[in-house]
Protein backbone atom coordinates (compact mmCIF):
# COMPACT_ATOMS: atom_id res chain seq x y z
CA UNK A 1 0.00 0.00 0.00
CA UNK A 2 1.65 3.64 -1.04
CA UNK A 3 0.71 5.07 2.41
CA UNK A 4 2.51 2.55 4.33
CA UNK A 5 5.60 2.73 1.87
CA UNK A 6 5.53 6.44 2.26
CA UNK A 7 5.66 5.99 6.58
CA UNK A 8 8.59 3.25 6.20
CA UNK A 9 9.97 5.85 4.10
CA UNK A 10 10.53 8.30 6.07
CA UNK A 11 11.60 5.54 9.05
CA UNK A 12 14.09 4.93 6.66
CA UNK A 13 14.88 8.55 7.23
CA UNK A 14 14.68 8.86 11.17
CA UNK A 15 17.01 5.56 11.47
CA UNK A 16 19.76 6.96 9.35
CA UNK A 17 19.37 10.55 10.84
CA UNK A 18 19.67 8.80 14.46
CA UNK A 19 22.65 7.00 13.41
CA UNK A 20 24.26 10.25 12.07
CA UNK A 21 23.43 11.71 15.59
CA UNK A 22 25.00 8.61 17.74
CA UNK A 23 28.12 9.14 15.53
CA UNK A 24 28.12 12.70 15.93
CA UNK A 25 27.67 12.52 19.94
CA UNK A 26 30.43 9.77 19.97
CA UNK A 27 32.75 12.05 18.29
CA UNK A 28 31.88 14.55 21.23
CA UNK A 29 32.49 12.27 23.53
CA UNK A 30 36.01 11.43 22.02
CA UNK A 31 37.24 15.00 21.61
CA UNK A 32 40.04 14.45 24.05
CA UNK A 33 40.67 10.62 23.78
CA UNK A 34 44.36 10.05 22.80
CA UNK A 35 44.40 6.26 23.10
CA UNK A 36 42.07 3.89 21.40
CA UNK A 37 42.44 0.26 20.38
CA UNK A 38 43.72 0.68 17.06
CA UNK A 39 46.98 2.50 19.29
CA UNK A 40 47.23 6.48 18.69
CA UNK A 41 44.36 9.23 19.14
CA UNK A 42 40.19 8.71 18.32
CA UNK A 43 39.86 9.49 14.88
CA UNK A 44 36.34 11.49 13.94
CA UNK A 45 34.03 9.34 12.24
CA UNK A 46 31.78 10.58 9.30
CA UNK A 47 28.56 9.06 7.83
CA UNK A 48 27.59 8.41 4.35
CA UNK A 49 23.82 8.93 3.32
CA UNK A 50 23.19 6.87 0.49
CA UNK A 51 19.42 6.30 -1.10
CA UNK A 52 17.72 2.56 -1.07
CA UNK A 53 14.68 1.92 -3.67
CA UNK A 54 11.69 1.10 -1.78
CA UNK A 55 10.48 -1.66 -4.70
CA UNK A 56 6.93 -3.04 -4.47
CA UNK A 57 4.89 -3.84 -7.30
CA UNK A 58 3.22 -0.66 -8.08
CA UNK A 59 6.49 1.76 -7.95
CA UNK A 60 8.21 -0.63 -10.12
CA UNK A 61 5.10 0.08 -12.57
CA UNK A 62 5.55 3.47 -12.30
CA UNK A 63 9.44 3.11 -13.63
CA UNK A 64 11.62 5.02 -10.88
CA UNK A 65 11.04 3.58 -7.75
CA UNK A 66 10.39 5.56 -4.28
CA UNK A 67 14.10 6.01 -2.72
CA UNK A 68 14.52 5.78 1.11
CA UNK A 69 17.76 6.30 2.83
CA UNK A 70 20.27 4.69 4.87
CA UNK A 71 23.64 4.82 6.08
CA UNK A 72 25.90 3.18 3.84
CA UNK A 73 29.33 3.52 5.85
CA UNK A 74 30.87 4.92 8.74
CA UNK A 75 34.17 6.33 7.43
CA UNK A 76 37.20 8.08 9.45
CA UNK A 77 37.77 11.64 8.88
CA UNK A 78 41.48 11.74 7.21
CA UNK A 79 42.02 15.00 8.46
CA UNK A 80 45.31 15.19 10.78
CA UNK A 81 45.33 15.45 14.70
CA UNK A 82 45.56 18.45 16.48
CA UNK A 83 49.44 18.06 18.04
CA UNK A 84 49.55 20.07 21.62
CA UNK A 85 52.82 20.64 23.11
CA UNK A 86 52.54 18.43 26.50
CA UNK A 87 55.79 17.38 27.16
CA UNK A 88 54.63 15.72 30.73
CA UNK A 89 51.79 13.93 28.86
CA UNK A 90 52.35 10.26 28.80
CA UNK A 91 51.31 9.83 25.46
CA UNK A 92 53.63 12.63 24.42
CA UNK A 93 56.16 11.96 21.63
CA UNK A 94 60.13 12.14 21.39
CA UNK A 95 59.38 16.35 21.05
CA UNK A 96 57.03 16.47 23.55
CA UNK A 97 53.82 16.78 21.70
CA UNK A 98 50.61 15.05 22.21
CA UNK A 99 48.21 14.12 19.51
CA UNK A 100 44.52 14.93 20.13
CA UNK A 101 41.89 13.72 17.92
CA UNK A 102 40.75 15.54 14.68
CA UNK A 103 37.52 16.47 16.63
CA UNK A 104 35.85 20.50 16.32
CA UNK A 105 33.01 20.35 18.56
CA UNK A 106 31.50 23.47 16.75
CA UNK A 107 31.42 21.28 13.30
CA UNK A 108 29.81 18.23 15.77
CA UNK A 109 26.81 20.55 17.57
CA UNK A 110 26.06 21.72 13.78
CA UNK A 111 25.67 18.11 12.54
CA UNK A 112 23.49 17.89 15.75
CA UNK A 113 21.14 19.85 15.32
CA UNK A 114 21.24 19.38 11.74
CA UNK A 115 20.40 15.60 12.52
CA UNK A 116 17.74 16.72 15.33
CA UNK A 117 15.81 19.15 12.72
CA UNK A 118 15.95 16.47 10.23
CA UNK A 119 14.70 14.05 12.28
CA UNK A 120 11.63 16.81 13.77
CA UNK A 121 10.83 17.02 10.04
CA UNK A 122 10.25 13.12 9.22
CA UNK A 123 8.60 13.06 11.95
CA UNK A 124 6.30 15.71 11.13
CA UNK A 125 5.63 13.89 7.73
CA UNK A 126 5.34 10.43 9.31
CA UNK A 127 2.17 12.48 11.60
CA UNK A 128 0.17 13.43 8.38
CA UNK A 129 0.53 10.18 6.84
CA UNK A 130 -1.08 8.55 10.04
CA UNK A 131 -3.55 11.28 9.80
CA UNK A 132 -4.14 10.14 6.14
CA UNK A 133 -4.46 6.21 6.58
CA UNK A 134 -7.13 7.02 9.52
CA UNK A 135 -9.09 9.12 7.30
CA UNK A 136 -8.54 6.44 4.60
CA UNK A 137 -10.41 4.05 7.17
CA UNK A 138 -13.01 5.96 7.82
CA UNK A 139 -14.12 6.03 4.29
CA UNK A 140 -18.09 5.02 4.17
CA UNK A 141 -18.62 4.68 7.64
CA UNK B 1 -32.15 10.10 -13.58
CA UNK B 2 -29.11 10.05 -10.78
CA UNK B 3 -26.81 7.30 -11.33
CA UNK B 4 -26.52 5.18 -8.33
CA UNK B 5 -22.77 4.62 -8.92
CA UNK B 6 -22.45 8.25 -8.96
CA UNK B 7 -21.12 7.59 -12.63
CA UNK B 8 -17.31 8.80 -12.89
CA UNK B 9 -17.59 10.45 -10.07
CA UNK B 10 -16.37 7.69 -7.83
CA UNK B 11 -13.31 6.49 -10.14
CA UNK B 12 -12.31 9.94 -10.07
CA UNK B 13 -12.48 10.38 -6.79
CA UNK B 14 -10.14 7.08 -6.52
CA UNK B 15 -7.87 8.22 -9.06
CA UNK B 16 -7.23 11.17 -6.83
CA UNK B 17 -6.88 9.48 -3.93
CA UNK B 18 -4.54 6.90 -5.00
CA UNK B 19 -2.58 10.31 -6.92
CA UNK B 20 -2.15 12.00 -3.14
CA UNK B 21 -0.89 8.67 -1.45
CA UNK B 22 1.62 8.27 -4.49
CA UNK B 23 2.65 12.10 -4.44
CA UNK B 24 2.83 11.62 -0.29
CA UNK B 25 5.40 8.66 -1.04
CA UNK B 26 7.93 11.30 -3.13
CA UNK B 27 7.25 13.37 -1.03
CA UNK B 28 8.38 11.92 1.90
CA UNK B 29 11.30 10.81 0.19
CA UNK B 30 12.63 13.67 -0.31
CA UNK B 31 12.73 14.24 3.09
CA UNK B 32 14.47 10.90 4.33
CA UNK B 33 17.15 12.25 1.76
CA UNK B 34 17.47 15.54 2.86
CA UNK B 35 21.06 15.06 3.62
CA UNK B 36 22.06 12.51 0.74
CA UNK B 37 24.62 13.68 -1.69
CA UNK B 38 23.77 13.72 -5.55
CA UNK B 39 19.67 13.34 -4.47
CA UNK B 40 17.11 15.29 -6.02
CA UNK B 41 13.87 15.96 -4.90
CA UNK B 42 11.06 14.50 -7.11
CA UNK B 43 7.45 14.75 -7.39
CA UNK B 44 4.37 14.63 -9.25
CA UNK B 45 2.64 17.34 -11.30
CA UNK B 46 -1.24 17.78 -11.20
CA UNK B 47 -1.23 19.29 -13.94
CA UNK B 48 -0.23 16.02 -15.96
CA UNK B 49 -2.89 14.24 -13.79
CA UNK B 50 -5.56 15.95 -14.86
CA UNK B 51 -4.36 16.10 -18.27
CA UNK B 52 -4.89 12.20 -18.59
CA UNK B 53 -8.26 12.79 -17.52
CA UNK B 54 -9.78 12.85 -21.04
CA UNK B 55 -12.17 15.97 -21.65
CA UNK B 56 -13.19 14.93 -24.89
CA UNK B 57 -16.38 12.64 -24.23
CA UNK B 58 -19.89 12.16 -26.16
CA UNK B 59 -21.13 15.38 -24.39
CA UNK B 60 -18.71 18.32 -23.43
CA UNK B 61 -20.56 18.02 -20.63
CA UNK B 62 -19.25 14.76 -19.62
CA UNK B 63 -16.27 14.03 -18.01
CA UNK B 64 -14.59 10.26 -18.12
CA UNK B 65 -11.55 8.78 -17.24
CA UNK B 66 -9.36 6.93 -19.29
CA UNK B 67 -8.90 3.54 -18.03
CA UNK B 68 -4.62 3.43 -17.35
CA UNK B 69 -3.74 4.13 -14.33
CA UNK B 70 -1.80 7.21 -13.32
CA UNK B 71 2.03 6.26 -13.89
CA UNK B 72 5.46 7.63 -14.99
CA UNK B 73 4.29 11.50 -13.92
CA UNK B 74 7.08 11.87 -12.13
CA UNK B 75 9.37 15.37 -12.39
CA UNK B 76 12.36 16.60 -10.61
CA UNK B 77 12.16 19.68 -8.70
CA UNK B 78 13.91 23.16 -10.15
CA UNK B 79 15.19 24.13 -6.82
CA UNK B 80 18.88 24.90 -5.96
CA UNK B 81 21.35 22.22 -5.76
CA UNK B 82 23.51 22.16 -2.37
CA UNK B 83 27.26 22.16 -2.82
CA UNK B 84 26.77 18.65 -2.41
CA UNK B 85 24.39 18.08 -5.66
CA UNK B 86 21.31 17.63 -3.28
CA UNK B 87 18.60 20.31 -4.29
CA UNK B 88 15.58 19.14 -1.45
CA UNK B 89 14.21 22.06 0.33
CA UNK B 90 13.16 21.20 3.70
CA UNK B 91 10.24 24.18 3.63
CA UNK B 92 9.16 23.98 0.32
CA UNK B 93 8.69 19.29 1.35
CA UNK B 94 7.12 20.50 4.26
CA UNK B 95 4.72 22.81 3.20
CA UNK B 96 3.78 20.48 0.01
CA UNK B 97 3.79 17.85 2.65
CA UNK B 98 0.84 19.32 4.79
CA UNK B 99 -0.71 20.63 1.29
CA UNK B 100 -1.18 17.36 0.24
CA UNK B 101 -2.26 15.83 3.56
CA UNK B 102 -5.28 17.91 3.85
CA UNK B 103 -5.92 17.74 -0.51
CA UNK B 104 -6.38 13.71 0.71
CA UNK B 105 -8.54 14.90 3.64
CA UNK B 106 -11.04 16.64 1.82
CA UNK B 107 -11.09 14.43 -1.06
CA UNK B 108 -12.04 11.72 1.83
CA UNK B 109 -14.58 14.14 3.36
CA UNK B 110 -15.98 15.06 -0.13
CA UNK B 111 -16.25 10.87 -0.68
CA UNK B 112 -17.80 10.46 2.13
CA UNK B 113 -20.44 13.43 1.60
CA UNK B 114 -21.73 11.70 -1.58
CA UNK B 115 -21.63 7.96 -0.12
CA UNK B 116 -24.19 9.54 2.75
CA UNK B 117 -26.36 10.93 0.02
CA UNK B 118 -26.46 7.59 -1.61
CA UNK B 119 -27.20 5.85 1.96
CA UNK B 120 -29.72 8.38 2.15
CA UNK B 121 -31.42 7.66 -1.48
CA UNK B 122 -31.84 4.06 -0.45
CA UNK B 123 -32.89 3.89 3.20
CA UNK B 124 -35.31 7.33 3.11
CA UNK B 125 -36.51 6.91 -0.44
CA UNK B 126 -39.06 4.59 0.93
CA UNK B 127 -40.65 6.71 3.74
CA UNK B 128 -43.36 9.28 3.24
Amino acid sequence: MNLITALDVNASGLTAQRKRVEVSSSNLANSQTTRTEDGGAYRRKDVIFQTTSFQDSLSSAMGKGVEGVEISDVVDDPTPFVRRYEPGHPDADKEGYVSYPNVDPMLEMANLIEGARSYEANVAAMGIVKTMINRTLEIGR
Amino acid sequence: MMDPTGGPLFPALENLLSYASKRQQALGANLANIDTPGYRSTDYSFEQELASINMAATSGKHITLQDDTPSARQYEVDTKAKPNGNNVDLDREMTEISKNGLQYVTLVQYLNQKIRTLRTAITDGGKV
